[in-house]
């Protein structure tokens, strides 16, 4: 999917009022000096791009945290302000089942969702 | 993967980005004592390292490296003692913004309130904040803003006032580990107009004999 017609405004509202607060919530007190690496955008749509990526997609040490919260709001924020955007099918019933059972937070998920948090910081900046 | 256990690790660091002009990392040297370790760094993946050209020593040995940066954006680095790498790490300079203390501020009165202005730092999602007293107040009052024209209200303008500004990176867009800008210099405001102190007014007013 090409992320440049969003809406970025709507998005970053949606992030500074919802998905900044699940994101802390799921990383309390990680910092960003903690981890050796860090990903970085360069524009809106590369940032939408690598967001999608880290959030829906399986890596290593971390299943996925596409059941996570953020990851359901992150999910309807783009359905609301991308024309055509459908993202990651996850069965709607099974995320929702899901994320009231929480995932064990492994050290790479909280790496994973460490560098989640600067892509969406960054997108922020520059929208 | 995190560098948390290694020697010379993340805890021992310490990053401030000067306003996305210069950054500045200082690392501890007292676990190293008598090891001159050597700073290199890039910007951009595919470069090449180069050597830090402005070192900050403690004792006589690199303690920190003071670089130049002209944009938000990745840094790539490595300490290194002669061919050994410390640490290696890259980080986004902006989580370690401490933006520069705003200048040109200017007060337009109105009754009871005053509408501070200041010049504009150029990048988003900042937090400025004014802070007012007289001379009888022991604590500063704080008014905040996300743009650089903050009214504040309730004033008697007959009174003197000290005002000083300085602003803030907002946490959801810089992360959690920034430095608020250093405080303005001290403004005295009264009747509308810019007073040189506040002391002689408030304190020995001028009794007509």
């Amino acid at each position: 999917y090409n992320f440049t017609d969003c809406d970025f405004k709507k998005i970053k509202e949606s992030y500074r009022n919802i998905i900044y607060q699940e994101l802390n919530n799921y990383t309390k007190g990680t910092r960003a000096i903690d981890f050796d690496h860090f990903v970085y955008c360069e524009d809106q749509a590369d940032c939408l791009r690598k967001i999608q990526r880290l959030t829906f997609e399986r890596r290593p040490g971390c299943a996925a945290p596409a059941r996570e919260a953020f990851a359901a709001r992150t999910r309807a924020t783009l359905a609301a302000a991308c024309p055509g955007y459908r993202g990651a099918q996850i069965n709607n019933t099974q995320t929702m089942k899901k994320i009231r059972k929480r995932q064990i937070k492994t050290n790479e998920c909280l790496e994973q969702v460490t560098y989640l948090k600067e892509l969406w910081q960054r997108l922020s900046r520059i929208s | 993967a995190s560098g948390k256990t290694k020697p010379g690790s993340a805890s021992q660091l310490q990053v401030i980005n000067f306003n996305f002009e210069a950054v500045q990392i200082t690392w501890n040297t007292s676990a190293y004592a008598g090891i001159n370790f050597t700073f290199v760094y890039k910007f951009d993946k595919k470069e090449e390292y180069r050597p830090c050209s402005s070192y900050i020593l403690q004792h006589g040995y690199s303690a920190g490296c003071l670089l130049e940066v002209q944009r938000d954006g990745p840094l790539y680095f490595s300490i290194r003692n002669g061919t050994q790498p410390l640490l290696t790490k890259n980080l986004a300079i902006s989580a370690y913004l401490k933006p520069r203390s705003p200048g040109d501020l200017s007060f337009q009165w109105r009754q009871e309130a005053v509408t501070v202005t200041c010049s504009n730092l150029g990048y988003n999602d900042l937090q400025y904040e004014i802070q007012h007293k007289t001379v009888f107040d022991a604590v500063w009052q704080s008014t905040e803003a996300e743009t650089c024209n903050v009214t504040v209200d309730g004033l008697d303008p007959e009174k003197c006032y000290f005002f000083r500004a300085r602003v803030k990176a907002l946490e959801f867009a810089y992360g959690s580990e920034t430095y608020p800008s250093d405080w303005s210099e001290v403004t005295h405001q009264q009747r509308g107009e810019l007073r040189d102190s506040c002391w002689e007014n408030s304190l020995f007013p001028k009794f007509i004999l």
